[in-house]
């Protein structure tokens, strides 16, 4: 990252599955970026990368991926990353999620914008979501952790 | 709080179309789970009453029979609700 010539880093946050390579590929690949693909699954770990990268003069921002139906997410999963358990899938969503909202009430912060995608007929979609200042950010983030059991309650109720 | 919908992803982004094709695949997977009084085949996207098998063994073979014809992979889910087992 140090002797890269792009000034800019963008940190992907998002559980196993949520679009996040997907959305790299549609709407980041041709841009002068260091692009850390990942599930960013700690506030620890994160600010380590946000410390190290302003530190060396970058400008650092987190994109996080949300799919609006975790079944579609679920259903991804399945197919692709086989040689994980199920319990990691809900583990990186949960802990993707939490790290975040830690990153956004510390004040070592970075700008977070979330991106939301749907799945429909004609294949997925994405949308921005702003905020219209910290706090609602905040309790955006706050209402929408997950648990283990909610998500487990989710994939149970699967044709619901 | 506002959204801004972006332009719909390429029609020839691959990347974006493998994981078109895992989720539909995933979708049509059967899913054996624990329910009251014995065992029921689910798949997700589809809402329709569920036949209850007595035991995880019948719901299986049918699983099996169902996924066969779909193309589908089955997967039995413990009381927990975790995934158990893969076929």
């Amino acid at each position: 990252m140090k002797s890269s010539a792009y000034k800019t880093v963008v940190l992907l946050s998002g559980g196993s599955a949520s679009g996040k390579t997907e959305f790299v590929s549609e709407y980041l690949v041709n841009q002068d970026l260091i692009i850390f693909d990942g599930t960013l699954p700690s506030f620890e770990g994160a600010k380590i990368k946000i410390d190290f990268a302003k530190k060396h003069g970058k400008n650092i921002r987190i994109s996080a991926i949300w799919p609006d139906d975790i079944k579609v997410a679920f259903a991804a999963f399945l197919s692709r990353d086989r040689k994980y358990p199920d319990e990691y899938f809900y583990k990186t969503h949960i802990d993707s999620r939490q790290a975040l909202l830690e990153i956004v009430l510390s004040k070592n912060t970075a700008p977070i914008t979330i991106y939301r995608n749907f799945f429909d007929q004609s294949g997925i979609s994405y949308r921005e979501m702003s905020f219209q200042n910290r706090k609602s950010l905040i309790d955006y983030l706050q209402t929408n952790q997950y648990t283990q059991r909610e998500l487990l309650d989710t994939i149970a109720n699967i044709n619901d | 709080m506002t959204e801004k919908l972006l332009p719909k992803p390429s029609p020839n982004n691959k990347t974006v179309n493998e994981y078109v094709r895992a989720v539909e695949h995933g979708l049509k997977a059967q899913h054996v789970m624990a329910f009251p009084g014995g065992w029921v085949i689910r798949t997700m996207g589809r809402v329709g009453a569920s036949q209850v098998f007595s035991t995880e063994k019948e719901a299986v073979a049918e699983a099996k029979k169902r996924a066969t014809t779909k193309g589908a992979d089955v997967f039995v889910h413990g009381r927990d609700g975790k995934i158990r087992k893969r076929i």
